[in-house]
């Protein structure tokens, strides 16, 4: 009776979203990953053997929320990447869902926002499922402690989204106390943005 | 001494601040009958601090724009889903097919277009579109997805009603939020806001002119109900419900709305001075038990700092009259006739179950939790049918149903104990504990076996839990298994540029899909008009399918085209 409905509802739930749940992934310990860059060529956490510590940024192209924070992504790998903190961005927006998430669109992004950090794409998305990444932006900072890459920060960015004059930067706050060897102020804040949809495994 | 200055000066500045108010704004009108709607994610400065993630339309930033249309034209939408997430519009209170409906079946998926129509046969009233995606209302509705759909009919223009939209005829929709640490919208666990919003502002204020006006009110809270009145009690007057005009103004100063009720009121304001200030207020303090927003709690899951009290929905300031102001409450709106109950062939029972603390269940109908792969009832096209409602249970829910409009004939078996306000068409209505409603509708076009239509509660969060259920209206004779000769269908031309032809000889299309390389749905057409071509050229480049239902057999055929 219902099965017409049924296959083209099929069609559509492919798509549906799974609902994103944000907990904390704080001491969890990260395998290093690599994967495609925008900027050509793959990222592996190689390409920057003095890092103390990683600002892992979950972030894509069509979240208008996400958008925002690309100059001040930008600001803050031109001023922690020299200190050992480089900030890299991971995309795992499902492209066959959004056609703005492809590769070649993430290309377009940094060539016409000027990115000069690593834009990585997460295309199987096991970079988020690793993190439980729950929406864009979402920021995890994962400092190298006895050998392992373990997750210090997990949570926002700031707390201004259109303006970054008024902001309290969490990231770096988080960053200025890895560098000066104290403990994370806030380790773990909720994210909130655009949710990660994660295709059926 | 200093730092008692200090702290007076302080605390007179936050009581000024909370004492500011924001002007009302006007959602955009938007003239049918071709409408076209995109729905993205976006942000609004909502209050300080933080900006909050909504759901805009067209450029809004929460709630969209005003859709007029005239009875009688035939209205297009164009519906453009680039949210984050799959979602569905509904045409709450239209009477189409239910394949245009915007129900849970009706998914949209991110990046798709869905080009619904129908023919408008409403009375002039109120309207509304809001998103229907089962276990996702809430939230779709709670980022301020939405729009009023307001219904034209020469009936309704030729009386002397304030008809200035956003002069003297003003959209109010109301609704509350509560907000995480973060500013965000807190939709998990949280049957009502903190803080009210109208038409998306908090705190909001509206000139109105010195003349008689109209109100036409909006209740899209997830539970909260308004006792709604006025703060110098003056009478105000009901000329409108959900589906119409009443057949005269009814004069009251309390007029309870429950959630998805729409109620038109005119407000007499041509002997107030000028400069006075007049409040709408929700007299919700000491309601029965049952009453949602009558708890006592300001915390939890059903707790809010409105709860149980009376509180300032919209203040208002009197100012100058309108050239042509309507200066006189009509005596007389326009005829009603009721649908003869006497005339119905069925009956329809419903007893709300679960949902009482320590019940494994939830609120559900009797009959199961919503299931979509299971319809519940099968109404005779041609057919009036008298449903009842009975709420033997712990709390209060509103009752609404797609594809009619009823009338409410009786309340606890009587009629006498229906509400004068609420007699006319009504697609809501409000259901206490204890209490019982008995309403009867008419189900004359628009048979789909396949297809159904939904009844549910209106408390988003008890829809998205499976309060619930379906009914399909089924033809008079049964359609026998047919066969069509569906494979000389075809397309053209291809490759394509901006428009693809069906070429359908005499078969009549159900449903027609475009489909990517990647199996992605792309645009989707419920019943396309006959020889009206598809617009692609919004499409990207690329090899496409498209799949066509022949409204008969339902057998499926596939053809592609290159753009």
């Amino acid at each position: 009776m219902l099965k017409l409905i049924l296959s083209i509802l099929l069609l559509c739930l492919f798509f549906l979203p799974s609902q994103a749940l944000d907990s904390t992934s704080i001491g969890k310990s990260i395998t290093p990953f690599t994967s495609p860059m925008a900027q050509g060529g793959e990222f592996t956490f190689s390409k920057f053997p003095n890092a103390k510590a990683f600002a892992i940024v979950f972030t894509c192209n069509h979240c208008p929320f996400a958008e925002l924070y690309t100059e001040r992504m930008n600001q803050f790998h031109r001023t922690y990447e020299p200190m050992g903190i480089p900030l890299i961005a991971v995309n795992p927006m499902d492209s066959l869902i959004y056609e703005d998430e492809t590769l070649e669109e993430m290309q377009r992004k940094v060539v016409r926002d000027s990115i000069v950090y690593p834009y990585v794409q997460d295309h199987s998305q096991s970079i988020a499922r690793m993190f439980n990444a729950t929406y864009t932006p979402q920021v995890f900072v994962i400092q190298k402690i006895l050998g392992d890459w373990n997750i210090v920060y997990q949570g926002i960015i700031d707390d201004n989204g259109m303006y970054p004059e008024l902001a309290t930067s969490h990231l770096k706050q988080t960053a200025d106390a890895i560098l000066q060897h104290k403990p994370i102020p806030r380790p773990y804040i909720a994210s909130f943005g655009c949710k990660i949809i994660f295709r059926s495994p | 001494m200093a730092f008692v200055f200090l702290l007076l000066l302080l605390s007179s500045c936050f009581i000024s601040l909370s004492q500011t108010y924001n002007p009302l704004p006007i959602p955009a009108a938007m003239n049918g009958p071709e409408c076209t709607l995109r729905i993205v994610d976006t942000f609004a400065q909502l209050r300080s601090g933080n900006q909050t993630i909504t759901g805009g339309i067209n450029g809004h930033k929460f709630w969209g724009p005003t859709i007029f249309v005239n009875k009688g034209d035939t209205i297009r939408m164009t519906v453009i889903n680039n949210l984050n997430d799959s979602t569905t519009l509904h045409w709450h209170g239209m009477h189409l097919p239910a394949v245009m409906d915007g129900g849970p079946h009706q998914v949209i998926p991110p990046g798709t277009i869905w080009k619904p129509y129908w023919k408008v046969t409403n009375n002039a009233a109120t309207y509304w579109y809001h998103p229907h995606l089962h276990e996702m209302t809430l939230e779709h509705l709670s980022k301020g997805i939405g729009g009023l759909l307001i219904v034209n009919d020469e009936q309704e223009s030729a009386l002397p009603l304030p008809r200035t939209y956003g002069i003297d005829d003003i959209p109010l929709v109301f609704t509350s939020r509560r907000y995480d640490a973060n500013n965000q919208f807190t939709v998990q666990n949280t049957a009502y806001g903190d803080y009210l919003l109208a038409n998306g502002v908090h705190n909001p204020e509206f000139t109105l002119p010195r003349q008689i006006v109209r109100l036409r009110i909006l209740n899209a809270e997830v539970e909260r109900s308004y006792n709604i009145g006025f703060s110098d009690n003056r009478t105000f007057y009901v000329i409108g419900t959900d589906g119409g005009l009443k057949e005269k103004p009814v004069p009251v100063n309390r007029l309870h709305i429950a959630v998805g009720e729409r109620y038109e009121i005119l407000v007499d304001c041509s002997k107030d001075d000028i400069g006075k200030s007049l409040d709408m207020m929700a007299y919700n303090a000491n309601q029965p038990f049952g009453f949602p927003g009558g708890e006592p709690g300001q915390n939890g899951q059903f707790g809010s700092l409105l709860n149980n009290k009376n509180f300032n929905m919209i203040h208002f300031t009197i100012g100058e009259s309108t050239i042509n102001a309507i200066a006189a409450i009509p005596e007389t709106l326009i005829p009603f006739t009721p649908i003869d109950p006497t005339t119905s062939t069925g009956n329809q029972d419903i007893r709300i179950m679960g949902g009482a603390p320590n019940s494994p269940m939830p609120f559900h109908f009797s009959g199961g939790i919503f299931n979509i792969n299971r319809v519940d009832k099968s109404i005779p096209m041609n057919s009036a049918q008298t449903w009842t409602i009975t709420n033997s249970n712990v709390f209060g829910h509103t009752f609404h149903i797609h594809d009619v409009q009823f009338n409410i004939i009786a309340r606890n078996g009587n009629a006498s104990s229906v509400g004068q306000h609420e007699k006319g068409w009504k697609d809501v209505l409000y259901l206490p504990r204890n209490e019982s409603a008995t309403f009867i509708a008419r189900f004359d076009d628009y048979a789909d076996p396949l297809h159904p239509f939904m009844y549910h509660c209106h408390f988003s969060n008890h829809e998205d839990d499976g309060m619930m259920q379906q009914f399909v209206v089924i033809p008079p004779t049964t359609i026998q298994e047919e066969t069509t000769e569906f494979s000389s269908v075809s397309i053209f031309p291809n490759p394509a540029t901006d428009l693809i032809n069906i070429d359908s000889k005499d078969i009549e299309l159900y449903y027609v899909s475009i489909h990517n390389v990647n199996g992605k749905t792309v645009m989707m057409l419920p019943q396309p008009e006959k020889d009206v071509p598809i617009q692609v050229s919004s499409l990207p480049k690329g090899f496409y399918t498209i799949r066509m239902t022949d409204m008969k057999t339902k057998q499926v055929i596939v053809r592609s085209f290159v753009k």
